[in-house]
């Protein structure tokens, strides 16, 4: 039976069923062109835990018809999907912290794996909708560049937000 | 572990997207990388709700793709904060404009008439003012070959009185405006003119080729205008609606608009009731709608259902239909799924066996068949088989309160979704409990 090898950053090898590698799209394509039965894949951005989380997806999906009809639509194709619909399956597989989220969200746009990307990207939207900007800053961790003056010419161009309702 | 930082610029644009206007804004203010991004991405689609008054939804945008549905509407209080929304996002490509009133409106036009050069579709809808030709030309500068969808819509029709000798208002836009707004959008493909206009048919005569649907439900077209317009376009023309049409109007359509899906027509002046089988041509109609006068159409509707297999939407008001063909038409057309006849004359001769055969229909959602002889045990069972319908209006009736029970259960059942109730009933209804996603309209 074949099997694909997977290396992480951290130096750990995790062997994959070749239906499940294939779910990514740079395995598939690089399989296509090289036919062969064992090969090692060497993912020098990705660590053993996020591997273990993302195989795990990609063995729920493997036999799912639209993984593999999911083509490369173009970019205007996809800005149009901006539902927050997703398999309850992947919602509550992704309940994660944050950073772990975007260690998978990073690993599945390394391996190319659309559908995982797309959710990460849905998910961590609905954790940070409807907080503040102070609020998000805090969540991600994100270092305010801004002077106060900055933030004082921001906030008086948008005005107009504060008299929306 | 990952921190955002890490994350490239693609991946950031792609999570932002999910973002709406109002957030995306916020979140600006997180650094300058960010700023940067979504300053970058910047939407383009926005509603605009200026003050707020009742929804109107019958021409919401019917793009299959839904491509120009807006996430949230912006609720503004004036138009000045509004040319400041447009002015934050020059590309635009679609606009919805909600408007109690027109006064004032001027900034908020020229705003998208300096700035936008992106839209793809504009909708203005309001309930008091003209707009008036100005108006309009405040306007035209944003239109270009990118445009695809004008949806003009005034929410009520007011019939206004003016004392001799009192200054008269201004008029609204006319075959002028009419005709540079088609100069400026060659490839237009979706015309609703809805609400008073000075438009004729000099002015659509000018209409471009690209044009697909046609609704003018404001608009009286004479024989000579309906030559004009269809001149060239009429192959094109998926769905139109015209206020009304005599027979020679009707033949031009029926005979010359083979891509027809949608014919809307509230008032249709023929005499004989074989003229309605012009319809057997639409091989693509979807969606019907006409108005006869009186006509007895029985035979005749056999032929069209067997012809137009594709309808979905059947209405048909003031023309007399019995058990004869409704009690087919779910063999004819399987796929129908609104069923609207309005005949309040007496010899009404729908009853409890049409209504057996329609409990046949799966997709059906809505049936208004008012006066109809019919029984409340048929219109349960019906209700028990069809199980998408949230719409019934069964006026005149028997046992209603059995209908209000079994209606108020699904409602229950089923709360993300409206439903609407019309009959007859003497019994105070508002003891019971009713959930708020039913209304039920009667006497």
């Amino acid at each position: 039976m074949s099997a694909i090898k997977f290396e992480t950053s951290d130096g750990f090898t995790i062997q994959v069923e070749r239906e499940t590698a294939v779910v990514s799209k740079v395995v598939k394509n690089f399989l296509e062109y090289h036919p062969t039965d064992k090969c090692t894949f060497h993912l020098n951005c990705v660590d053993n835990a996020t591997l273990r989380k993302v195989v795990e997806w990609m063995r729920h999906h493997k036999d799912d018809a639209y993984i593999e009809t999911e083509s490369d639509e173009s970019d205007e194709e996809r800005s149009q999907d901006v539902s927050i619909e997703m398999d309850p399956w992947d919602a509550n597989f992704l309940n994660e912290d944050l950073f772990f989220l975007l260690d998978i969200l990073n690993a599945a746009n390394f391996m190319k794996i659309k559908v995982l990307f797309k959710n990460c990207c849905k998910k961590i939207y609905l954790m940070s909708k409807g907080k503040s900007s102070v609020e998000i800053k805090r969540l991600l961790k994100e270092r305010c560049d801004f002077t106060d003056e900055d933030l004082q010419r921001i906030a008086n161009k948008y005005e107009w937000m504060a008299r929306v309702n | 572990m990952a921190s955002i930082e890490k994350l490239s610029e693609e991946i950031l644009e792609k999570i932002f997207e999910h973002f709406t206007i109002r957030e995306k804004v916020l979140l600006e203010s997180v650094c300058k990388r960010w700023q940067r991004i979504l300053q970058r991405i910047a939407q383009n689609v926005v509603k605009i709700d200026i003050a707020c008054h009742e929804k109107i939804d019958s021409y919401k945008c019917k793009d299959s793709k839904h491509q120009y549905q807006a996430k949230d509407a912006i609720a503004i209080s004036d138009t000045q904060t509004a040319a400041k929304v447009i002015r934050r996002f020059p590309n635009l490509k679609a606009i919805y404009i909600n408007v109690d009133t027109l006064s004032k409106i001027e900034p908020l036009l020229s705003a998208i008439g300096e700035v936008c050069t992106q839209i793809e579709h504009f909708e203005i809808s309001f309930v008091f003012g003209k707009f008036t030709g100005q108006r309009m030309d405040l306007l035209l500068p944003a239109f270009n070959e990118k445009m695809k969808h004008f949806i003009f819509c005034e929410s009520r029709m007011k019939c206004e009185m003016y004392p001799p000798g009192s200054v008269q208002p201004p008029s609204p836009f006319g075959n002028e405006s009419i005709k540079s707004l088609f100069q400026r959008c060659p490839n237009l493909e979706m015309l609703v003119l809805n609400g008073s206009t000075c438009v004729s048919g000099d002015g659509l005569k000018y209409l471009p080729s690209s044009i697909k649907t046609l609704l003018l439900p404001s608009i009286w077209l004479n024989e000579n205008d309906i030559y004009n317009v269809l001149e060239g376009n009429a192959k094109q023309i998926e769905e139109i609606e015209l206020i009304a049409a005599g027979e020679y109007q009707f033949r031009e359509i029926c005979e010359k608009m083979t891509k027809l899906k949608s014919l809307q027509i509230p008032t249709l002046q023929i005499d004989a009731s074989d003229t309605v089988l012009l319809l057997t041509n639409l091989k693509h109609l979807e969606n019907l709608s006409i108005g006869l006068s009186g006509l007895n159409i029985d035979d005749q509707l056999i032929k069209i259902m067997r012809s137009c297999q594709k309808l979905k939407r059947l209405n048909l008001s003031s023309c007399a239909i019995s058990d004869k063909s409704l009690s087919i038409a779910h063999e004819l057309c399987p796929n129908l799924e609104i069923i609207e006849i309005y005949n309040y004359q007496e010899n009404n001769g729908i009853t409890d066996v049409s209504i057996a055969a329609l409990s046949n229909l799966k997709n059906l959602r809505e049936l208004c068949i008012p006066q109809a002889k019919i029984t409340g045990k048929s219109v349960c069972d019906l209700l028990s088989k069809c199980e998408k319908l949230n719409v019934l209006n069964v006026e005149g009736c028997g046992n209603a309160e059995a209908i209000v029970k079994a209606i108020i259960e699904r409602a229950k059942s089923n709360s993300s979704q409206n439903f609407n109730l019309s009959l007859n009933y003497d019994y105070p209804v508002e003891k019971m409990r009713k959930p708020s996603n039913l209304s039920i309209n009667g006497q």
